[in-house]
């Protein structure tokens, strides 16, 4: 993977998920922040942090974008998602607009 | 084919509909979020969940799902009432509110009413004990009166107004059957008095004995 096409998404606790940007796009707030114009500090070093995202949730999320562009592409599988998760899984994914 | 791929919100909203008897503390979970979540409830997974989201009032997402449930649990009629009461008065009070004071008196009522039936019971009880036969500790005592057939005692004699009566009677017992038969009996209540009075004497020197350490009673000396 070539370093300008993938971002760094950085959990709570710091852990860091190095992903290919397409897959990252399928957020709307981080496709907004990667593409605006306007410049923010993340789209020059290719960085996101979210301080309220914890770890496993953001793993989760990353999992879920790599489906996401399976399903698109034709292969329509379930993803699953462990029940404990789902109330902070969903938050974060309104968060991102996912 | 291309098909877009549900988003994570829709998948994530659809678990917890499904998972909604196992939410507990909703925390800081958006209001649509909730709104499209919490409609699925039932009246006790609702007051569960309210009651563990101890730290946050739910109530601009569920006060129009307990007006559903005070007018479902109540009826009509009482909802129409408790909306007069607080157009009259000019005061609003949360439904989940209402529904809780509704219930409260409900209850109250019922309970009344089968302390009620209970206390019913009770005194009807107590009246027929009144009248049941009870058992009592003591014995009668033995008599040697005791007719074997039943009733033709002294008194039972001399009571009996008519004569033919008396004198059968009279014959009857000193007949030579009936005479027999209270002798033996006689014979077989003597017996048991003499048993009874033996073991008397024993019990009561063992247990002066037990107590002064003496020589045991039945003991022959040489």
């Amino acid at each position: 993977m070539k370093k300008e096409d993938t971002v760094m998404l950085i959990s709570a606790e710091g852990f860091e998920f190095v992903i290919d940007k397409k897959a990252a796009m399928v957020s709307q707030t981080i496709r907004n922040m990667l593409t605006s114009p306007g410049g923010f500090s993340e789209t020059e070093h290719g960085k996101v942090t979210f301080p309220e995202i914890s770890t496993t949730i953001l793993e989760k999320i990353c999992q879920y974008f790599y489906w996401s562009l399976q399903y698109a592409s034709g292969k329509e599988t379930e993803f699953h998602i462990e029940p404990e998760l789902t109330l902070e899984l969903m938050m974060a994914a309104n968060y991102l607009h996912t | 084919m291309m098909r877009k791929a549900p988003s994570l919100v829709d998948l994530c909203v659809h678990l917890a509909i499904d998972n909604v008897r196992n939410l507990g503390d909703v925390g800081e979970t958006d209001h649509h979020l909730l709104e499209r979540i919490l409609c699925h409830c039932t009246l006790d997974q609702l007051m569960h969940i309210e009651n563990s989201t101890a730290d946050r009032d739910l109530s601009p997402v569920t006060d129009k799902l307990w007006k559903r449930f005070f007018k479902d649990s109540f009826g009509e009629d009482s909802f129409d009432t408790v909306v007069e009461r607080m157009e009259q008065r000019k005061v609003t009070f949360k439904w989940k509110q209402l529904y809780e004071a509704k219930l409260k008196e409900r209850e109250e009522a019922t309970q009344k009413s089968l302390d009620r039936i209970k206390q019913r019971y009770h005194e009807e009880d107590a009246k027929k004990r009144t009248r049941q036969v009870q058992l009592c500790s003591k014995v009668p005592p033995s008599s040697k009166k005791r007719s074997f057939w039943g009733g033709e005692t002294a008194s039972n004699i001399y009571n009996t107004k008519s004569s033919i009566m008396k004198k059968s009677k009279l014959e009857f017992i000193n007949s030579r059957e009936v005479k027999n038969l209270a002798a033996m009996k006689n014979k077989v209540v003597h017996k048991n008095h003499s048993v009874m009075s033996k073991p008397k004497p024993a019990v009561t020197s063992r247990a002066a004995s037990s107590s002064n350490n003496m020589i045991k009673p039945f003991r022959r000396r040489f």
